[in-house]
């Protein structure tokens, strides 16, 4: 071999180089959420936005993937005692927070028990909590239940000594947050060095959230954001600035329309309830999408998690079998008569950081219509609409949830709770909910009418990688790095 | 004196290192202002020399072989988890070398030779995961004598897998990752390793491999975050002794799945690299004889999937060693095994 003593640089000459090395450090992608987050703290997170971003903020026991509940802070399944009685998860140990503490087995009693008391249908199945060893003894209401999957959702993350994040919260996720400005309409997260899964890849993630349709659309066409939920384009036909692409998540969001307290004597009575679920063209509803698939559901439960798939029928809807349930009612209540409706105006009210529930709630207005009732639609800031819900201040809200698509219990758990229910709280205390139970129940009360489940479709920039969803349609944010190398 | 009557034999090295130590404690005791250290100095490297003289290691070059590039799929395995690494060698003592692929939770020996991939052993990670550990599991595995030292960023401690009596056994080792013989750490949380103040993605170093006249060269490839490979040949004396550089070459866009090898033993080694792109895109084995521009391979293949692993082995025990490509899609945990030539 003849070997000379000098430096050649040589480079590949071939076609552009594809494939297999490790994503890179830095940059900053903007994105949007799919409204405002009116809240940071997961145990009141419940909008699709407000889950994410507490993914991103916060750390749970277990995330719930494609095969099921994995351990996440937790270092594996729960493994039961004799009796089964007890469940002990240990814990990893070197977590850190934001604020450089350690997480201690403290953290997490502390923070699950303040989940018992906010949020009670959520971890109905557990009797108590406390540290134990490398880790935390739950006592089980149900002998061997299965509690990681509850310990998945966003609501059960761990916060320091498991106190209410303040204006700036300090959890132990893969971004922190460096600046939440409600009035710019911005939330902006920076990389946390120690997350002990992993440094994101991006420094920084600025996230914000619109009230015109094409507000994001818009502002991705431009080049100005790397990715976009609602199209790539404002207008049809035309391009982005920068080559994309779009991935699609699960249709795991829910959307559905809540009852306030201002005519309960309509609104509370499940005759109403029946005749407006009957009324309304779910059809036409399922037609307000950006680019994402939707599902139309008249049960709070995916096709994925044991839920019917509606035929064309039930999907149009049964407007004179509306009307009759309603005059049914009218014989007996005089405020489901005729005459009552006739001069009832009910009010909608939509958060206005989701131009898309204007469309819905118009959709909805119409089965309103077909009962002879009369409507407002109102579009309020998310925070309003939140505080206006809690004090029952409207008649109809367009709401959303969002929940690992697979976790039955999650979605029975939550539809009953968001319409103000006890019964899948009281259910799952008791042992695992039976869908031949929940169903019936479900639809006799109405405790909220499910309209469609609705997927994410993101657009990003060919050269933003590594974008993915999880189980609830959540965007991996903190998996994103930019390819070759992120812009100056 | 004690040197007189000594001459060098092939297999008396460790005798010849004791003379001389015999020789140095005399003279510590010895006068110093005599001359007598001086000509006792005098006459020891007179002695080495012309026992080196007599000892000479003879230079065996290497044999050339004619190497066939023809890709074949040997087949496919679901590994349950993210491949992270790849070692190969004839540990089991069968003179068929085994393919050892390290993911982010175990350790699985395969057969590649015949016609379809068997697997002979799994070995699970235990104990601590890793806090922090990277995003995306990274690992090594490098082969030590009998044993393959496999670590992943998934976990604290890495494993020393060998086989005991036809089973694959493992223990777990200090943590860390073997790289060219040093235990370096991942940068807490990242994908990458920082040496003396270089970000690195990975290296390779061989020691085992000739220059066409049979002398030895110690090869060093060092990769960097921006997918330049570094690598610096040394050639040897004779017995692998006073090393000097004889070489250096950059190659850019590396991917981190990269082989050293004299694949056609013709002297001059090859580089055996995917290319540096995005994980799981399409990608491209190139074999480059070292000194060759890039754009001169000796072979190339494309691939749909992304190259996870490369190893050089001679799986199927005819004496000549095989390049086996490891192949997966985007995020995929199972993998296409190919074998080159």
């Amino acid at each position: 071999m003849r070997i000379v003593n000098a430096v050649i640089a040589v480079a590949w000459l071939a076609a552009p180089a594809r494939a297999e090395t490790r994503p890179q450090y830095g940059g900053t992608v903007e994105a949007a959420l799919l409204g405002a987050p009116v809240t940071l703290d997961p145990v009141a997170a419940q909008s699709h936005a407000e889950v994410t971003v507490v993914g991103l903020v916060f750390d749970t026991l277990y995330t719930v993937g494609p095969d099921g509940a994995e351990p996440h802070l937790a270092v594996g399944p729960p493994s039961l005692d004799a009796a089964r009685t007890t469940a002990h998860i240990a814990l990893r140990r070197g977590v850190k927070f934001h604020d450089q503490s350690v997480m201690v087995a403290a953290d997490v009693v502390d923070s699950l028990e303040r989940v018992r008391k906010k949020v009670a249908w959520l971890l109905a199945p557990i009797a108590s909590v406390r540290a134990a060893g490398d880790g935390i003894d739950l006592a089980l209401r149900v002998p061997g239940v299965d509690v990681a999957p509850l310990l998945a959702l966003p609501q059960t993350a761990i916060t320091r000594r498991g106190q209410p994040p303040g204006a700036r919260p300090v959890g132990s996720g893969p971004f922190a947050v460096d600046s939440f400005d409600r009035e710019a309409r911005r939330l902006v997260l920076k990389a946390f060095d120690d997350h002990f899964a992993g440094r994101p890849y991006l420094h920084r993630l600025d996230l914000g959230w619109f009230d015109t349709p094409d507000g994001e659309a818009r502002r991705f066409e431009t080049g100005a954001a790397q990715l976009s939920a609602r199209g790539a384009a404002a207008f049809a036909g035309a391009s982005p600035k920068y080559a994309a692409s779009h991935v699609d998540g699960p249709t795991a969001v829910l959307v559905f329309v809540g009852f306030g307290r201002r005519h309960p004597v309509v609104t509370s009575e499940p005759a109403f309830r029946q005749a407006l679920d009957l009324a309304l063209d779910r059809a036409a509803l399922s037609t307000v999408t950006s680019g994402e698939r939707t599902v139309p559901a008249r049960l709070p439960l995916p096709i994925e998690a044991g839920g019917a798939e509606l035929d064309a029928a039930s999907q149009a809807g049964n407007p004179q079998q509306a009307l009759a349930v309603l005059r049914a009612a009218g014989a007996h209540s005089g405020a489901l008569a005729p005459a009552g409706l006739a001069h009832l105006s009910l009010a909608i009210i939509v958060d206005q950081t989701r131009p898309d529930d204007r469309e819905i709630a118009l959709r909805v207005s119409r089965g309103l219509a077909r009962l002879g009732i009369g409507f407002t639609i109102e579009a309020v800031a998310a925070d309003a609409l939140r505080d206006r819900v809690q004090r029952g201040d409207c008649d109809l809200w367009i709401g959303q949830l969002a929940a690992p698509i697979r976790v039955a219990a999650a979605w029975w758990g939550a539809a009953f709770a968001a319409g103000g229910d006890d019964w899948a709280a009281r259910q799952l205390a008791a042992g695992p909910i039976d869908p031949a139970t929940a169903a019936p129940e479900f639809t006799r009360k109405l405790p909220i009418v499910p309209l469609m489940f609705r997927s994410l479709v993101v657009w990003h920039r060919n050269d933003v990688h590594g974008l993915g969803f999880d189980t609830s349609s959540r965007p991996g944010l903190a998996d994103l790095y930019w390819f070759p190398k992120a812009p100056p | 004196m004690v040197l007189a009557g000594w001459r060098a034999r092939p297999g008396r090295g460790l005798g010849r290192c004791a003379c001389v130590l015999a020789v140095l404690c005399c003279a510590g005791a010895a006068r110093a202002d005599d001359g007598y250290l001086a000509r006792l100095a005098t006459a020891v490297r007179s002695q080495l020399d012309d026992a080196a003289a007599s000892h000479a290691v003879r230079l065996v070059p290497p044999v050339p072989v004619a190497v066939k590039w023809k890709p074949q799929k040997l087949g496919a395995l679901d590994l349950g988890a993210p491949l992270v690494a790849v070692a190969a060698a004839d540990l089991d003592g069968d003179g068929k070398a085994e393919v050892y692929l390290v993911t982010s939770l175990e350790v699985i020996a395969v057969a590649t030779a015949g016609r379809r991939i068997r697997t002979l052993g799994r070995v699970a990670f235990g104990g601590d995961p890793a806090v922090p550990a990277s995003r995306d599991p990274v690992g090594t595995a490098v082969v030590d004598g009998n044993a393959v030292i496999a670590a992943t960023s998934a976990w604290a401690h890495d494993l020393r897998v060998e086989w005991n009596r036809g089973v694959l056994s493992a223990r777990q080792g200090p943590g860390g990752f073997v790289v060219c013989g040093d235990r370096l750490a991942l940068v807490p949380g990242r994908n990458h390793f920082r040496e003396a103040g270089a970000a690195l993605l990975g290296a390779r170093c061989r020691s085992d491999l000739t220059d066409a006249a049979g002398a030895p060269l110690r090869i060093r490839a060092e990769l960097a975050l921006s997918g330049a490979l570094e690598v610096v040949i040394e050639r040897c004396a004779a017995a692998g002794t006073e090393c000097r550089q004889a070489a250096s070459y950059q190659y850019k866009d590396v991917g981190v799945a990269f082989e050293l090898a004299d694949v056609d033993r013709d002297g001059t080694p090859e580089l055996i690299a995917s290319s540096a792109s995005a994980p799981g895109e399409p990608d491209a084995v190139r074999v480059i004889p070292l000194g060759s521009p890039a754009g001169k391979a000796a072979f190339k293949k494309t691939f749909n999937g992304g190259v996870a692993g490369i190893v050089v082995a001679d799986g199927d025990g005819d004496g000549v060693a095989e390049v086996i490509a490891v192949v997966r899609l985007a995020g995929a945990t199972r993998v296409d095994f190919w074998r080159l030539d």
